[in-house]
């Protein structure tokens, strides 16, 4: 199946509330003692406030065990950067301001901080878009586009809190996995939010570059098969032109 | 998938289940004092451990993975650990902390403190809402305050020893409502759907409506 693809549109009040890219690395690239080298060179790049948390890992063999995750924020908490073994995790926060920033910030952790921009196993991308709705014009297919390529017309003519999770190969075998979740909740409103998670594996000569491009407009295009043209216009007050 | 359900299992120890938990979610838990070594020690160094971020391969490599970390959950944890620090350092604190005649606080009510701070934090992930403001606040009769806010709402939870937990939800232009609740989750997470914007408040409100004085 064709996962729908489109180029970047800039709207003028975009939906997107966070971005964020996960790498997960060649086993070795990043042992836990070196990933606390890290930190100095993260506040110097304005990364200035600094948790650690436990992570728990689980293998089928082992069991669970413990790892340490450290997450690095910036001052005013729009960009993350979370470091755990042989994982790098960027994150962008809040108002969206385009592709560029993000893949600054990309740069930033994984070949300024990090410095393993070319030991990248797996990439993932996933984007989070979230808007409120009045309850009294709320149906379902009134923003979501029901019955089109990804929203059954099973859908159509819902007004309940709702949850649409579709999963798309597996990344072992296939080399990709795509995963989209649409959540409807009752909340001061209603509150509709996409969340498309896209993963690739890199062959030995992929480059980190052209794989996040390719991701990037696959999810754009996932989002516009999502919405409708009441969501463009209403929601996100048309194209910038 | 067997590994799915041990995790669940470890993760999510002892709370009952939220409703709408999205069907990717990952689970924090903490580990309580209690569980882990004798209370006096664990209350003295007001230890709270955090575990986070659950990322086993097998999930990674399903066709539906659960959640990666977003920065919405890390928010949420960050405001979950902020609040539960203060609560450690209250472990701390000696009689007459205040310079008057404050009480020593009791180590079950703080314990009980992380227990509600814990069930926020789990139902704010589950629901993927970010608090304005999660703190705590000492008082002198020996009592704490665990204060969850969102855009709207703001819910007070006063715990006192061998007590139910007191509970004030304060809305914009609405007069504040009280109740009290068990030390419950299930009972928690009435509120706190009314916190989030999903519900009226719960029907075991005793219709109190406390005074503005």
């Amino acid at each position: 199946m064709a996962e729908p693809s489109a180029p970047s549109k800039r709207y003028k009040k975009p939906v997107l509330i966070e971005i964020f890219a996960e790498c997960v690395l060649t086993p070795g690239t990043l042992p836990v003692p070196r990933f606390f080298d890290t930190v100095p060179r993260l506040k110097a790049r304005g990364f200035t406030d600094i948790e650690m948390i436990g992570n728990v890992q689980m293998t089928a063999n082992e069991g669970p065990s413990m790892q340490p995750r450290i997450r690095c924020w910036s001052a005013d908490r729009r960009q993350l950067i979370q470091i755990a073994e042989d994982l790098v995790i960027v994150n962008l926060i809040g108002d969206y301001p385009g592709w560029r920033p993000f893949i600054e910030l990309f740069e930033l952790g994984m070949r300024d901080i990090v410095g393993a921009e070319n030991a990248i196993k797996v990439l993932n991308l996933s984007t989070i878009d979230r808007f409120t709705v009045p309850s009294d014009l709320y149906v379902l297919e009134r923003y979501v586009n029901c019955g089109g390529e990804l929203v059954p017309a099973w859908y159509r003519g819902s007004k309940h809190p709702l949850d649409i999770t579709l999963g798309h190969g597996v990344v072992r075998e296939e080399g990709w996995n795509r995963q989209v979740n649409v959540k409807v909740r009752r909340r001061d409103g209603i509150t509709i939010e996409f969340r498309v998670t896209l993963q690739r594996t890199l062959g030995s000569k992929g480059r980190w570059q052209d794989t996040l491009h390719e991701l990037h407009m696959e999810a754009n295009g996932i989002f516009e098969a999502l919405i409708t043209d009441t969501t463009r216009k209403d929601i996100m007050e048309g194209l910038v032109l | 998938m067997s590994v799915s359900s041990a995790a669940w299992d470890i993760l999510r120890p002892d709370y009952s289940v939220p409703s709408y938990r999205p069907l990717h979610s990952r689970g924090i838990s903490v580990r309580w004092p209690e569980d882990h070594a004798p209370k006096t020690e664990q209350a003295k160094a007001g230890i709270v451990g955090l575990e986070a971020s659950y990322t086993p391969q097998e999930f990674r490599e399903s066709i539906v993975t659960v959640d990666t970390d977003s920065g919405e959950s890390a928010q949420i944890d960050s405001a979950f650990m902020n609040a539960a620090g203060e609560i450690g350092r209250y472990f701390s604190y000696e009689p007459r902390w205040d310079g008057y005649f404050a009480k020593q606080f009791d180590s079950n009510v703080l314990i009980a403190g992380l227990r509600i701070l814990d069930g926020v934090r789990r139902y704010l992930r589950t629901e993927e809402v970010v608090p304005t403001l999660l703190t705590t606040c000492p008082a002198s009769d020996g009592s704490i305050d665990v204060e969850v806010r969102t855009e709207h709402r703001t819910l007070f939870c006063t715990i006192y020893s061998d007590v139910d937990v007191e509970v004030a939800a304060i809305a914009k232009s609405v007069a504040p409502l009280k109740g009290k609740i068990p030390l419950d989750e299930t009972a928690l997470v009435e509120w706190l759907d009314w916190l989030v914007g999903k519900t009226d408040l719960p029907k075991t409100v005793d219709n109190h409506r406390l005074h503005t004085q």
